[in-house]
């Protein structure tokens, strides 16, 4: 059921690519970005929740969560990587369109790292608000997080990246 | 001094678990982009099958859930010593006939979707996303589960923990095996 939900979930992100096929389809690298995207945001989706919940059992966060050093040294760890991958996504896709004859100038590449930037900020972001929030809610009532945080936070990066991806292409080319 | 304070905060940065977090998702992404030229390759034919968008991700997704979960079937089974490190038995052969009845449930589920929210927002029936569902969760399932068990058993013989390994290594080969059953799928249309 769970996987049947999550597949679905991931169609109505395709509903805003499908509105944007004439522009993914005349500018190539942002079609060559779409399937790393929805793989990366869907791994860190994974990864913070289940390293909130490791954190929340061994005991390491309280009522504040915000005076965690172990959670911000995740959130340090994590939004580092994001980044760093964010470009490479961005300068990966442009070498592959490069490969298909397709030329781009500079201002393009710019738009390119710029969504590949936006994105992946504001869904790590994101996600990483919804771990704190939900798992702590979870964690009071003395169930087991990641049964809720991981497919809630897939969920949320599978919708989301394929939305915000949309809106993005929309406004910016 | 600046440059050691530096240097001191990139190495408390940099630590066991920012590489493991890193090498693997670099192997993942780039799996990611190497299926997404290979679209850009099938463009001209996508394009001309309305609602395909909208069942790609989900049918990427559906890949990389049930490789990924059958791998880490078949790694606790062989890490409690439920199964023997062998290629052909019948614990792999009854999940490797499973994942088929999913695959071919999920796919058809999501290719209904991508037909109604087609013909209701845009306008258009499309009939053939169905054929084209099943060819290529088929294709992909028989390609995509095989390298799964192989790969996991495999690394397995050879010392490694497969649960560490397979989760990248699923989505990667997913992505790629999936764009390349569409490819086949779309052609034979």
């Amino acid at each position: 059921m769970i996987l049947v939900a999550a597949s679905i979930l991931s169609t109505i992100g395709g509903i805003g690519l499908e509105a944007i096929k004439q522009k993914v389809a005349f500018f190539i690298p942002l079609l060559i970005l779409i399937p790393a995207l929805n793989d990366m945001i869907g791994d860190f989706g994974t990864i913070i929740s289940s390293r909130f919940t490791t954190l929340l059992f061994e005991g390491k966060i309280r009522g504040k969560w915000w005076k965690s050093k172990e959670l911000a040294k995740e959130f340090g760890t994590i939004s580092t990587i994001s980044l760093f991958i964010a470009f490479y996504l961005g300068m990966l896709s442009i070498f592959f369109s490069l490969l298909q004859g397709f030329k781009v100038n500079t201002i393009e590449i710019l738009k390119v790292v710029a969504i590949s930037y936006i994105l992946t900020a504001s869904l790590v972001l994101t996600i990483f608000f919804v771990s704190i929030v939900s798992g702590l809610f979870v964690y009071k009532r003395k169930k087991d997080p990641n049964n809720i945080l991981i497919p809630l936070t897939t969920a949320l990066a599978d919708i989301g990246s394929l939305i915000l991806f949309s809106i993005l292409v929309w406004l910016l080319f | 001094m600046a440059y050691r304070k530096l240097h001191w905060k990139a190495k408390a940065i940099v630590d066991k678990n920012f590489r493991e977090i890193f090498s693997a998702e670099i192997i993942s992404v780039t799996g990611g982009i190497l299926a997404g030229f290979l679209l850009a390759v099938i463009l001209d034919k996508i394009l001309l099958i309305p609602g395909i968008f909208i069942f790609l991700p989900g049918f990427l997704e559906l890949r990389g859930n049930i490789s990924g979960s059958l791998s880490a079937r078949l790694g606790t089974a062989l890490d409690i010593g439920k199964i023997k490190p062998k290629y052909i038995q019948r614990f792999t052969i009854e999940n490797f006939a499973a994942t088929f009845i999913e695959v071919l449930f999920v796919a058809l589920a999501l290719a209904a979707i991508a037909f109604l929210l087609t013909y209701f927002l845009f306008g258009v029936a499309v009939p053939s996303l169905f054929l084209i569902a099943l060819i290529a969760s088929l294709v992909s399932n028989l390609v995509e589960s095989s390298l799964a068990i192989l790969t996991t058993i495999w690394l397995f013989k050879r010392g490694h923990d497969p649960n560490n390994i397979m989760g990248p290594y699923v989505t990667t080969t997913g992505d790629i095996v999936g764009v390349l059953s569409l490819m086949l799928a779309i052609w034979l249309i």
